[in-house]
């Protein structure tokens, strides 16, 4: 009872202090060059979690909240005390800068140290460059084009997008469900510790080259596995040689470019829709 | 003298059927020495002659010779109306030829010869040819490749480095590309797809030593395990010092170095 005592006092605490260095959510509209074209975005933090949906508009609405200092807020053992008499005049909000050329729409120089969520709305034809190290949660939402993200201690979840997708995170599962995916187009997943769980339709013609060292691999797609992981031949020397690797390689719907799937500790599920 | 005034009157001569106007006005120009007799005496011999050469009767063996050939040459017709028919009426006479044990001998030296001569002063100019087109196609895709190396969606790039499996690996630019990927590449995925890549180059010493050297280059993980698995894959022993020069990082992931403390065990 005491254990739940203290943890609900944490909480709170931490509730204060937040709505303290302000939680308010700012909203920024960014016009687009040629409204209703395809379209970039890139972002990248050190700091935050990043979420962006696809829309019915002609905008990029980028909507970011400052969690305050990050990971240096954990180092703040000041008291009130010591700010007693003092009016706060630092500012909540991390500096950022946004430019939009030619439909292209960068998110640059965020403040390395400092956490912010980005929420961001863009048409539904944009192709998008993310990237986190430490966030909460990367996800991108019914957004068709190339897409290319990465986080390294976090989670990546894709939902709904169309295209293609280059995905890689270090610690943290990889999510992702595509409506559809552009032909020809080779994509690549790859992580450390987490799983790769990836939906595609159930007709895309591809070529696998998956790998989980230490985990295993599902699918419910038809395999015409090509070599097992074999590979013999005959050295000129007239020796042979065989070699068993753990890589699968397959041609799914009669194959086509190469999607890999790379991970050492978590399991791949390769699903079909 | 003109018999051919009396070609009729001679034929009805000699067949026997001449009228009595006719045998008058034959026996007077005989007289009259218009139809010199010798010459009809000569004739008549012949057309006897001639009647003796016996007329062959249409026998049994006659009849059958001509329903085969018949039948050959509807058969042949058939067979030239279709595709295959063409081309076997036309390989017929070379078949035949080969049944011929002279010619056949005499081909089959023309071919050893060729082949002997292909031996000591080869159709250069055709395998140039071969070559040189073959050249080009792998300049084309070298060419593509490094273009779309230089593209800025990851997505391109990767299949850049797919293009370069499809490039000999004699190929030190592609190498030298793909070297150059694997250590500046903005995109970790496509820095792993080009470690892949360099190990089905990894007979060549200048790909190797790249790899190795690329070792404390990389920060992420992925790419790390990745080289690592390469160098297991290559043997390649001078790659443990890099992995401990990795392994003196002290906020390495625990998992990543147990991998990679375990490569160096398989390597030494």
């Amino acid at each position: 009872m005491k254990t739940v005592k203290t943890i609900l006092l944490t909480l709170i605490a931490t509730l204060v202090i937040f709505a303290g260095t302000s939680l308010a959510q700012e909203q920024i509209a960014v016009p687009l060059s040629n409204p209703g074209q395809p379209g970039k975005l890139s972002l990248k933090l050190v700091l935050g979690s990043i979420k962006v949906t696809g829309y019915e508009g002609n905008e990029v609405v980028i909507r970011h909240t400052d969690l305050g200092r990050g990971m240096a807020l954990m180092n703040d053992s000041d008291n009130d005390e010591d700010r007693e008499g003092l009016r706060r005049i630092s500012r909540p909000a991390s500096g950022f800068e946004v430019n939009e050329h030619n439909n292209t729409v960068t998110i640059s120089r965020i403040s390395p140290v400092r956490s912010v969520d980005f929420e961001i709305l863009v048409p539904t034809r944009f192709s998008l460059t993310l990237g986190s190290v430490n966030g909460d949660y990367l996800t991108v939402e019914n957004v068709h084009g190339d897409h290319e993200i990465s986080h390294v201690n976090g989670n990546i979840e894709l939902r709904d997008i169309s295209g293609s997708a280059v995905v890689n995170t270090v610690n943290g599962n990889i999510i992702a469900t595509f409506s559809r995916v552009t032909p020809d187009k080779p994509m690549s997943f790859g992580n450390i510790n987490g799983r790769i769980d990836v939906t595609l339709p159930a007709n895309t013609r591809f070529s696998t080259k998956m790998r989980s060292e230490m985990g295993e691999m599902f699918t419910d797609f038809d395999f015409n596995e090509q070599e097992s992981g074999r590979t013999d031949e005959h050295t000129r020397n007239g020796r042979f040689r065989v070699q068993m690797n753990n890589w699968v390689i397959a041609d799914v719907n009669g194959g086509g470019p190469e999607y890999l799937f790379r991970t050492l500790r978590g399991n791949i599920y390769l699903r079909s829709r | 003298m003109k018999h051919e005034d009396y070609s009729e009157l001679i034929t009805d001569y000699l067949r026997g059927t001449l009228s009595e106007a006719g045998q008058q006005q034959f026996r007077m120009l005989v007289e009259e020495g218009r139809l010199d007799i010798s010459e009809i005496i000569e004739l008549e011999k012949m057309y006897r002659e001639l009647g003796t050469i016996p007329v062959p009767e249409p026998g049994s063996q006659m009849h059958q010779r001509f329903y085969a050939m018949l039948d050959q040459e509807t058969a042949a017709m058939e067979a030239s109306s279709t595709e295959t028919g063409k081309t076997r009426d036309w390989l017929q006479p070379v078949i035949n030829s080969f049944r011929s044990p002279g010619l056949a001998w005499a081909l089959g030296m023309l071919l050893v010869g060729l082949l002997a001569g292909d031996l000591f002063t080869p159709f250069s100019n055709r395998d140039d040819k071969i070559e040189r087109l073959s050249s080009e196609v792998y300049q084309m895709r070298e060419i593509l490749m490094i273009s779309l190396l230089e593209n800025d969606s990851p997505v391109e790039r990767l299949r850049a480095v797919n293009v370069s499996h499809q490039i000999p690996a004699a190929d030190t630019r592609v190498a030298e590309a793909l070297l150059n990927t694997l250590n500046n590449d903005t995109n970790i995925n496509v820095r792993i797809a080009a470690v892949d890549a360099l190990v089905e180059r990894g007979s060549s010493a200048f790909v190797r030593q790249g790899l190795v050297s690329s070792i404390s280059r990389q920060e992420s993980p992925l790419v790390q395990i990745a080289l690592a698995d390469a160098m297991i894959e290559l043997q390649e022993r001078s790659a443990v010092g890099q992995f401990r020069l990795l392994l003196e990082q002290e906020t390495m992931d625990p998992n990543v170095r147990h991998k990679l403390e375990n490569t160096i065990i398989a390597l030494l």
